[in-house]
């Protein structure tokens, strides 16, 4: 009965002083008293001019997963084309400046073509087809008819998703193939 | 979207402009966008949203500040003019940094 005395006395009064005699000890509860007294707004300051971000390093991380190939997959027939794909997409991963001011623009996916990711993951490149390219194309086994090629821009586009998967769209936004590339080595091994 | 009684008193408000004008009874809208992207643009081929916002964002090549669309219909409430209200603000984000502008009006005829 003592002992349950004891007990309920050491419960009621002595355990909480020794618990809160701890927290007023404990070295992290003083760091973040401190930290609370102390006036930072100038060191931030500081720190916002040291932080410079250029638009080159937005370039590269927004493509940081992407890996250049020396062969597009599904195949396309007209080499031209599948040359010109492989050219931009060199020049996107190694964030070389881009003819047109709507290059690397956020694709809004109006039409939902392609699968709903929030505003900004997808951003839309100018492909521009040489004059000489064929009329008529396959990627993989599907039949294509280029599209008309009016203005600067013409009507093929590649869209980056997430920066690391690759759309095509030969038909303006209509329809997209979604492309990898390879290499042909180590395709081969 | 603007809906206006005046054309002309309405275009008496801007100094200097480009403009577009159309008459839509009931558009629907793989025609709507056709049209629109013909004249924008001369592409004929044009059947889907995110093909006309890129040929809009195009407009940031004119001279003029503001580019007013006015388009003359006998039905305001046709969803084809609420769908291409959405992609009048996305196109004017793009032009923010070329100081231009679109603006919409609905003149109901």
């Amino acid at each position: 009965m003592k002992k349950i005395f004891l007990i309920a006395i050491l419960s009621v009064f002595i355990f909480p002083l020794y618990s809160q005699n701890n927290i007023e000890k404990n070295p992290l509860s003083q760091i973040s008293e401190h930290f609370d007294k102390t006036d930072f707004s100038s060191i931030t300051k500081d720190i916002s001019v040291s932080i410079e971000v250029t638009q080159k390093d937005v370039c590269k991380y927004q493509n940081q997963y992407l890996q250049y190939g020396e062969k597009v997959y599904p195949t396309i027939s007209d080499k031209k084309r599948e040359k010109a794909i492989l050219d931009l997409i060199k020049k996107i991963i190694n964030c070389e400046p881009l003819p047109f001011k709507e290059d690397g623009q956020t694709f809004l996916n109006k039409e939902g073509k392609l699968p709903a990711m929030p505003k900004g993951y997808y951003q839309e490149y100018t492909l521009i087809i040489p004059k000489d390219a064929d009329n008529q194309f396959y990627i993989g086994d599907t039949l294509y008819n280029a599209y008309p090629s009016y203005g600067e821009r013409g009507p093929e586009r590649i869209v980056i998703g997430g920066g690391k998967t690759i759309y095509y769209t030969p038909t303006h936004y209509d329809t997209f193939v979604e492309i990898k590339l390879i290499n042909i080595k180590s395709d081969s091994n | 979207m603007i809906l206006i009684e005046n054309r002309e008193v309405f275009l008496k408000s801007f100094k200097s402009y480009h403009l577009f004008e159309f008459v839509f009874e009931n558009p629907e809208k793989i025609n709507f966008i056709k049209k629109l992207s013909m004249k924008f643009a001369g592409f004929n081929y044009i059947n889907n949203w995110d093909a006309l916002l890129d040929v809009m964002r195009g407009f940031y090549k004119l001279e003029k500040d503001y580019i007013i669309i006015i388009i003359e219909t006998k039905n305001k409430n046709n969803v084809v003019f609420g769908q291409f209200d959405s992609i009048v603000d996305d196109v004017n984000e793009f032009l923010k940094s070329s100081s231009k502008k679109i603006i919409f009006a609905l003149k109901i005829g």
